[in-house]
């Protein structure tokens, strides 16, 4: 058990050197990560225009934690886009492009365990992902100026990006290994990300026509949407942020947010993903590995299985198939701070100077 | 004589085609095998799975006496394999590129720096070390993959047509390239079309025709077998006189299969099966007959001939 760890990690840092240096070598890499702060930073310049606008309106803009948490929430969800659009960019060549430039064969030929090569190159993508998140860290913490949201907030959110990025990079890495085409893989990934993001608002909302009710959430749990809306703050129940996110902020105890049982089930996805991957990347002997891989899925979920078992309470389950209508969180609640009035004053009796 | 690479009923089979069939090879340690035969006999489907990149179908491998079917890592350090078609990470600078290999077989870092740049060295390289991989001729890339294969320092090196594409100088420069790794006696498996250079690099080949071995062995043994012995030259004083004395003298001898009576001017040809000894005793039973023999020697095999002769041209 031991000797097979330390080969996985033995193959994972040369594969993922080698990648981190072609990946940020050059100016593509530098590139793309301006013009996405640019694309970050304009839109929340848009999302900041939009709110100023409707101030004289929406009497919510008056509050500036209103105003920071909008605007951190918007772009929290232009970054799970756009990682959801370059995550299968990024790992969609992984495996294929070592086929077309006819790489493979040199690389299976050295010992590096297959299931090492491809967490290497899924660190490389991770990395870079990182380093994209990290990057726009700076850039958020302008909104701490305007208040309503917390560190915590953007801890669990980066780290929510990162296992959303983590999933669709092991999937998409999956069909790399799988099709040995990047074109198709690309194609096949984003047809899955479109489906992804698509199918449970549909059923959501679907659910809702047919049985004229609000639907329970469990239609939501698989969205990387979903899952990223509910894990803010609440401050204000009505927005299209609770709508799609239909969970509750940590620290509410009336029920588990929605981002809890997503990561939950994108471990149980992503799993599979990265042992069909190896699987795939092994050039020889894999009928004598499958029984292996299999064992070691079977362990993976039987952990993952103990892990919803310890974590999860029967309530969290029930309220997952449960309608319901969101809940604001209190603490956070907006509420008109009670007038002090004045009590009136004592008539003070007239003096007469008898 | 220990053996590199032994092969027992090596069967490659996909689908209906069988790519290789029963294939029973023996490859001393130390030698430079040369893999000869037409495009699609096998060759490479053979190199991949000694390689263990490779499932057979069928069949045993050894290497090294290590059993790559029970045991297929095994292969991973026992073997250097260069595939015929291959390309190179072109984002990379040179040293990297052999750092990456050397980091794959689990190098210390200070003996990676030391393979690094002694490998440069041998492929002559060293001065292209910060150059990008991208920049490298086509020679020198086929120069920097036989340094990769080099990293672990294996005992067997497995090299799929290792000078095809090269211009002249290129091909002359791997071959002097081989020649070295042949005195660092390594067992070298190497397969090629271009019979001449094999030829002068191999001391053992193997014939390989629509997934079945032909014939193997010494470029000696190939031959004997190819023409049933081998072939002696045998020049006369004064031929046009002497030529019938030595022509009655040979076919009745014991060991000659055939005699050449086409062959031209003052030369005889016969094909000799027999030793050394044998041949040196016909040799003397020639003199000792009056036949004056200005030079008596074996032919010098040509491997393109044996090659055409042992094959049928059946696949290409």
């Amino acid at each position: 058990m031991r000797g097979r760890v330390g080969a996985l990690l033995d193959a994972f840092l040369p594969v993922l050197v080698k990648e981190m240096r072609g990946r940020m070598r050059g100016a593509r890499a530098f590139g793309i990560l301006t013009v996405a702060l640019l694309g970050f930073s304009s839109f929340s310049a848009l999302v900041y225009a939009i709110l100023v606008n409707t101030s004289t309106w929406d009497p919510r803009t008056a509050s500036s934690a209103y105003i920071g948490q909008s605007l951190f929430r918007s772009l929290m969800l232009f970054e799970t886009f756009t990682l959801l659009l370059i995550v299968p960019g990024l790992a969609a060549g992984a495996i294929s492009q070592e086929h077309e430039s006819r790489t493979y064969e040199m690389l299976v030929a050295t010992p590096l365990p297959a299931a090492g090569i491809v967490l290497g190159k899924m660190g490389a993508t991770l990395s870079y992902v990182l380093l994209l998140l990290i990057a726009t860290v700076p850039f958020t913490s302008l909104f701490f100026v305007f208040g309503g949201i917390t560190i915590s907030d953007v801890v669990t959110v980066l780290a929510l990006l990162m296992a959303i990025a983590a999933t669709f990079a092991a999937i998409t890495m999956f069909f790399s290994a799988l099709l040995k085409r990047t074109v198709r893989a690309v194609v096949l990934s984003y047809v899955l990300v479109a489906a992804w993001i698509g199918l449970p608002f549909f059923g959501f909302i679907a659910h809702g026509i047919l049985r004229n009710d609000v639907p329970p959430r469990f239609w939501l749990v698989p969205s990387p949407l979903s899952a990223v809306s509910s894990a803010f703050s609440v401050l204000s129940p009505e927005s299209f942020f609770t709508a799609i996110g239909q969970g509750v902020a940590p620290g509410a105890v009336t029920m588990r947010p929605t981002w809890h049982f997503t990561l939950l089930l994108y471990a149980f996805l992503a799993l599979p993903a990265v042992i069909g991957a190896a699987h795939f990347v092994r050039p020889a002997g894999r009928r004598r590995a499958l029984r292996r891989e299999l064992a070691a899925l079977a362990l993976g979920w039987g952990l993952l299985f103990v892990v919803a078992l310890v974590t999860f309470r029967p309530e969290d389950w029930r309220g997952l198939f449960v309608a319901r209508q969101p809940q604001p969180v209190q603490h956070l609640e907006i509420r008109e701070a009670p007038v002090e009035v004045a009590p009136p004053p004592t008539p003070v009796p007239e003096r007469t100077d008898d | 004589m220990s053996v590199a690479i032994r092969t027992r009923q090596l069967t490659k089979r996909f689908g209906k085609l069988v790519a290789v069939s029963d294939l029973d090879l023996t490859i001393p340690t130390g030698s430079i095998f040369g893999f000869i035969g037409p495009n699609g006999a096998g060759k490479t489907t053979t190199l991949r799975m000694l390689a263990g990149l490779l499932d057979p179908t069928e069949g045993e491998i050894e290497l090294a006496g290590e059993s790559i079917t029970r045991n297929p890592d095994a292969a991973r350090w026992l073997v250097g394999y260069m595939p015929d078609f291959f390309g190179v990470y072109e984002d990379m600078k040179v040293w990297e590129y052999l750092d990456f290999f050397a980091r794959c077989y689990r190098l210390s870092p200070q003996r990676r720096r030391r393979v690094v740049n002694e490998l440069l060295e041998l492929v002559d390289l060293a001065h292209k070390r910060d150059d990008f991989v991208e920049h490298l001729s086509r020679g020198m890339r086929q120069r920097l993959c036989l340094a990769h294969v080099l990293v672990h320092d294996p005992p067997i090196l497995l090299l799929d047509e290792p000078a095809s594409g090269l211009d002249p100088r290129a091909r002359v420069e791997m071959r002097e390239l081989l020649k070295e790794l042949g005195k660092l006696k390594k067992t070298i498996v190497i397969s090629s079309h271009i019979l001449s250079e094999l030829a002068e690099l191999c001391d053992t080949v193997g014939i390989i025709e629509k997934g079945r071995l032909v014939a193997a062995g010494t470029v000696e043994e190939v031959a004997a077998l190819a023409r049933g012995g081998r072939v002696v030259r045998v020049r006369l004083l004064d031929a046009s006189t002497t030529r019938p004395a030595a022509l009655q003298l040979l076919k009745p001898y014991q060991g000659v299969v055939e005699v050449f009576e086409d062959s031209e001017g003052d030369v005889v040809e016969f094909v000799f099966d027999g030793d050394d000894v044998a041949l040196a005793a016909l040799l003397r039973h020639l003199v000792t007959h009056n036949v004056p023999v200005i030079s008596f020697s074996s032919e010098h095999t040509d491997l393109e001939d044996l090659f055409l002769r042992l094959t049928k041209g059946e696949v290409q």
